[in-house]
């Protein structure tokens, strides 16, 4: 009676370690495509509900910072923003936040991890740079729409309705997602990086969430240059230029993405030795 | 590996998945850099019909454009040795900004669009990239290529800015019509294009004028490719071989 109380504990943990060094999945995780789907989807929504928003609101209540009708549908589309942005952040970096128990399994029990689970590690790390993309395809979007919103109105305020989605909504997402690769790389993938038992931290993994966080900056600079010296719109004036500097931070994204693909050949070509000497086998 | 595996693994379904995933990367990301550098250097003068002029125009406009465009030409190149790299920039920087053209300065606040049309810059992009797909050589591709991106810009556009360009009289004034577009329509936040951009002494060199802005375009553009190709080396590749040692 007591024995088998004992072991059956011991008998289902053995049974969850049989089943975690066979998981190909990235297990406990949604599966690649489906977050870029979800990500990408929600994100591309977000867009555009804020572009139809722009579309029924803008001429009505946007003209002038002062007015109480502009602070309820203005301002409160950018505290809607300031918490879709802390939900973001918050499950994000909470989901990534420890390396994949399912690896150590395998490589402590096998002594490597399973092609094909890995490779569901790299493609989820591509889709989080897929998605912070997207952003950047909204950043591209509401950049220029800020040059035409300035032609209508003089600036009285750095919320005016091109900046809510611009400074406030895509430029910390960008800031967030592209943090959220990196993290990933970090707590998933990190042995492709600095080899196995590798220390450091790759230049990639600071330099692509830096381009985020560069654009925000400048806007400091770029609202400190409006109010003070030049309330003009010119495009090209200088103190604009940082946020082009700020943009090629991203290139180091594109670095992150090839230093697996090595990988992702090794990683296929095993899969294809598998099925051929299983087919062998049953043949 | 052999050549004939490395194809075979291409077909495989994740391998598909992946690609998929790779180009909606370089689409997202080749829209926002080479956008956000156009509109911040070329800005007002991508914008704006009566800024396409025939001194700054087309000199800052290519030269602008090739910066990031170069990039996209060089990291193509260099991590999947395909000469496609420019076009492709070159394609999507005009997605972005017919985008907004349509969606933002005609749509939200009706300039019309043959006010606001972007620059194109695909028939030199082309060229930038056929002539590294012949030469395979950077620097081949930076004296004639680059020269070409600048050369032709000016060629290229006049066609969509000829019509712009022809004289009405109003008031006993004369002007083009862009010109007349540009009072017309109000900037309150754009410094006039006469104030700011007409003037120097090129004017004196009457018909040669647009052929020594062109000149410049080129000779600016040769060096712009490095500049380009520099951006990308430093921070599309020397990121993915560095590692901060923690001691
Ligand atoms: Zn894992
Ligand atoms: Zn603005």
């Amino acid at each position: 009676m007591a024995a088998t109380s004992m072991s059956a504990p011991v008998e289902r943990q053995a049974v969850q370690i049989e089943e975690t060094k066979r998981d190909k999945t990235a297990h406990g995780e949604m599966p690649f495509m489906r977050f870029l789907i979800l990500g990408g989807g929600l994100g591309l929504l977000s867009l555009v509900l804020i572009r139809l928003w722009q579309g029924e609101w803008w001429f009505p209540v946007g003209l002038d910072a002062t007015t109480p009708e502009f602070a309820t549908y203005w301002l409160g589309l950018l505290y809607v923003e300031w918490v879709v942005l802390i939900a973001a952040a918050i499950i994000g970096f909470t989901a990534y936040r420890k390396p994949c128990s399912t690896c150590a399994v395998q490589k402590s029990e096998l002594g490597r991890i399973d092609p094909e689970h890995e490779l569901n590690h790299i493609g989820k790390l591509w889709a989080t740079v897929a998605v912070a993309a997207m952003f950047g395809f909204g950043v591209s979007y509401f950049a220029e729409q800020d040059a035409s919103w300035h032609q209508i109105v003089v600036r009285d305020t750095a919320f005016t309705p091109s900046h809510i989605p611009l400074f406030f909504y895509t430029f910390p997402m960008l800031i967030i997602m592209t943090g959220v690769s990196s993290w990933y790389a970090y707590n998933r993938l990190h042995h492709l990086y600095v080899g196995e038992g590798g220390k450091g931290i790759p230049l990639c993994y600071l330099l692509f969430p830096a381009g985020g966080w560069f654009l925000f900056a400048n806007v400091a600079f770029n609202e400190l240059g409006h109010s003070s010296w030049i309330t003009e719109e010119l495009f090209v004036q200088p103190y604009h230029f940082p946020f082009a500097w700020a943009t090629y931070f991203f290139f180091a994204g594109f670095a992150l993405l090839f230093k697996t693909v090595p990988r992702i050949f090794e990683n296929l070509g095993a899969m294809a030795q598998q099925a051929s000497t299983e087919t062998h086998h049953t043949a | 590996m052999k050549a004939e595996e490395l194809a075979a693994l291409g077909h495989h379904k994740m391998a598909k998945a992946f690609d998929i995933i790779l180009l909606l990367a370089l689409v997202g990301f080749f829209t926002v850099i080479p956008h956000v550098s156009r509109m911040l250097y070329m800005g007002d003068w991508d914008f704006w019909v009566d800024w396409k002029d025939k001194l700054w125009w087309p000199i800052a406009g290519p030269s602008a454009a090739l910066l990031v465009t170069a990039v996209g030409h060089y990291l193509a190149w260099h991590y999947l040795r395909l000469p496609l790299g420019a076009t492709f920039t070159a394609v999507f920087v005009l997605v972005g900004a017919w985008l907004s053209r349509i969606f933002s300065f005609y749509g939200l606040e009706y300039y019309p669009l043959n006010f606001v049309w972007p620059a194109t810059t695909i028939p030199m992009a082309l060229a930038l990239d056929l002539m590294l797909l012949w030469s395979r050589s950077y620097l081949a591709t930076s004296l004639i290529g680059g020269f070409l991106w600048g050369f032709l810009f000016y060629p290229v556009n006049w066609l969509m800015l000829m019509p712009f360009l022809q004289p009405v009289t109003l008031f006993g004034k004369t002007f083009t019509i862009a010109d007349l577009m540009g009072y017309y329509f109000i900037r309150p936040q754009t410094p006039e294009y006469l104030r700011r951009i007409d003037e120097g002494t090129l004017q004196a060199f009457l018909g040669q004028r647009i052929w020594i802005s062109v000149l410049m375009a080129g000779i600016t553009c040769t060096l712009m490719y490095w500049v380009g190709i520099g951006l990308g080396k430093v921070l599309g590749v020397m990121p993915l071989r560095k590692v901060l040692r923690q001691t």
